[in-house]
């Protein structure tokens, strides 16, 4: 492996041309040797070009990200992103499935793997099931309180949407997922994207074919929820406290904000949507309390949350409820 | 694909076009299965791949593959639109910067280079969206410096490829 070296001790022509097949000519890396080479490099401009070209692209794409901003929270699609989304997801969506089917057939190859179709339909009736619990539960909980109201009004279960995940972001900082259903399957920016196990976010961009899902877990991320206990003796639950779940990162527990001090909460507690925001509906799981954490001043709480849902985890197929 | 074919401009962005949409299918597939990421990092194909052809090109040329690689990224991955295009931009220009000053087919150089582009556009993202708490900038750091260790470990096999596929490290 030659050492690198300076361009300027290389004193070379710098003649660009028309690209032309390869002679053999031997002046190339070994690693990287072969195929077609260019008459010559790509012409070097001076510092200060490369400078007003750096500034320029920077202003640019500030402006851009400003109208992006913009268009995205007046509920408005940016044409150019959805442009790129649209020709790009069908390809995206194929190297997803072709991913699956290698795991598949790599199940298969594998020996003392299960019968990957028996294990395809027990998961698939183990997350309906796990829904229709869900819903159960909540309606327990829900008959309860109304109970003991006057007023009653009776609620449908909300249809969902299944959708595939196209991308995940790649980089630190961020959280959010792009899932393969967009305006013409009627998602909205403000849909909800959740799991068989909880909530996992919320639908923050649309597209023709794909949305933007903000991820519980980002830094910029807000729920009101709910903190509720089962009471072992008589299974019914309670409502605990009426609080905020924030997300903290990549990797990290949610953070239940705003309790006051003299909430009642216990690690083990469950946390759901409370819907009082009237975007995410009530009753959606989202964590479990892990450690309560006092603050110095002692007047509010917080609590630490492990999400139910995998974020993001293993994460493959998504619900969207529009 | 034939040298003469790859030797049109025009077959040659189209080829890496879709390369980058097969690395945002595997970076949504086979990444996201890596198991504890938030330890290890990840790799990020997407910036990898178009960081490469940065360092064909000189800085101001490395600026225009940033942009352009931030546009499909954000578009691609949902990041923050602004912060993703400055950050690539100067991540590109860091690129094309080594390709002026060093020999760009060196596997050292593009080794260096992307280890080197990929920290500086994560740092730019951090600095646009800074973290709200020390506990969420130490883990940013951390992941963004494994990540930029998975993008250096995959450089080389990436550069190979695109090699065969026409775009050249020649020794100017």
């Amino acid at each position: 492996m030659p050492p690198p070296t300076r361009r300027s001790e290389r004193a070379k022509p710098n003649t660009p041309g028309r690209a032309t097949p390869s002679r053999g000519n031997g002046n190339r890396s070994p690693l990287l040797g072969g195929g077609v080479t260019r008459g010559g490099s790509a012409p070097q401009r001076s510092g200060r070009t490369a400078l007003f070209v750096l500034a320029g692209l920077v202003f640019v794409g500030v402006c851009y990200g400003i109208l992006h901003n913009r268009l995205a929270s007046s509920g408005r699609t940016d044409p150019a992103l959805d442009g790129i989304r649209t020709v790009a997801s069908p390809f995206a969506i194929g190297t997803s499935r072709a991913s699956r089917s290698a795991k598949t057939l790599w199940d298969y190859v594998l020996p003392g793997k299960r019968d990957t179709d028996d294990l395809a339909r027990l998961e698939s009736d183990n997350t309906r099931l796990k829904l229709e619990n869900e819903r159960l539960r909540n309606a327990d909980a829900e008959a309860t309180r109304l109970r003991k109201a006057l007023q009653f009004a009776e609620k449908s279960p909300q249809p969902l949407l299944p959708a595939e995940i196209i991308a995940l972001l790649p980089s630190a900082n961020a959280e959010t997922l792009l899932v393969s259903r967009g305006t013409g399957d009627g998602v909205k920016v403000g849909s909800v994207a959740r799991t068989a196990d909880g909530l996992l976010g919320q639908i923050t961009e649309v597209g023709g074919n794909t949305a933007q899902v903000l991820l519980l877990s980002d830094t910029s991320s807000g729920v009101g929820v709910l903190v509720q206990r089962r009471d072992p003796k008589t299974a019914v639950v309670k409502d605990k406290a009426v609080a905020v779940v924030r997300g903290r990162g990549r990797g990290q527990q949610l953070s239940v904000v705003y309790l006051r001090r003299e909430d009642d909460i216990r690690v083990g507690d469950t946390v759901i949507s409370s819907g009082f925001g009237g975007v995410i509906p009530a009753g959606i799981p989202v964590g479990t309390v892990t450690e309560i954490v006092t603050e110095k001043t002692g007047f509010v709480k917080s609590a630490r949350v492990e999400p139910f849902a995998p974020l993001p985890g293993t994460l493959q197929e998504v619900f969207l409820i529009r | 694909m034939t040298p003469y074919l790859a030797a049109v401009p025009a077959v040659r962005f189209f080829v890496f076009v879709l390369l980058l949409c097969l690395a945002t299918g595997l970076q949504a597939n086979v990444v996201l299965l890596l198991p504890h990421a938030e330890v290890t990092g990840r790799p990020d194909f997407v910036l990898t791949l178009c960081l490469l052809p940065a360092l064909l090109s000189d800085a101001a040329g490395g600026c225009g593959w940033g942009f352009g690689a931030g546009l499909v990224t954000s578009a691609l991955t949902g990041q923050a639109v602004g912060s993703t295009l400055v950050s690539r931009t100067v991540a590109g220009c860091v690129a094309g910067w080594f390709s002026e000053r060093f020999v760009r087919s060196n596997p050292l150089v593009i080794v260096s280079a992307i280890l080197t582009g990929s920290l500086v556009a994560d740092a730019v993202y951090l600095l646009c969206n800074p973290p709200l708490s020390l506990d969420s900038l130490l883990a940013a750091f951390r992941f963004t410096a494994m990540n930029a260790l998975w993008n250096a470990a995959f450089a080389l096999p990436l550069a190979y490829l695109l090699r065969r596929l026409g775009w050249v490290w020649d020794e100017d």
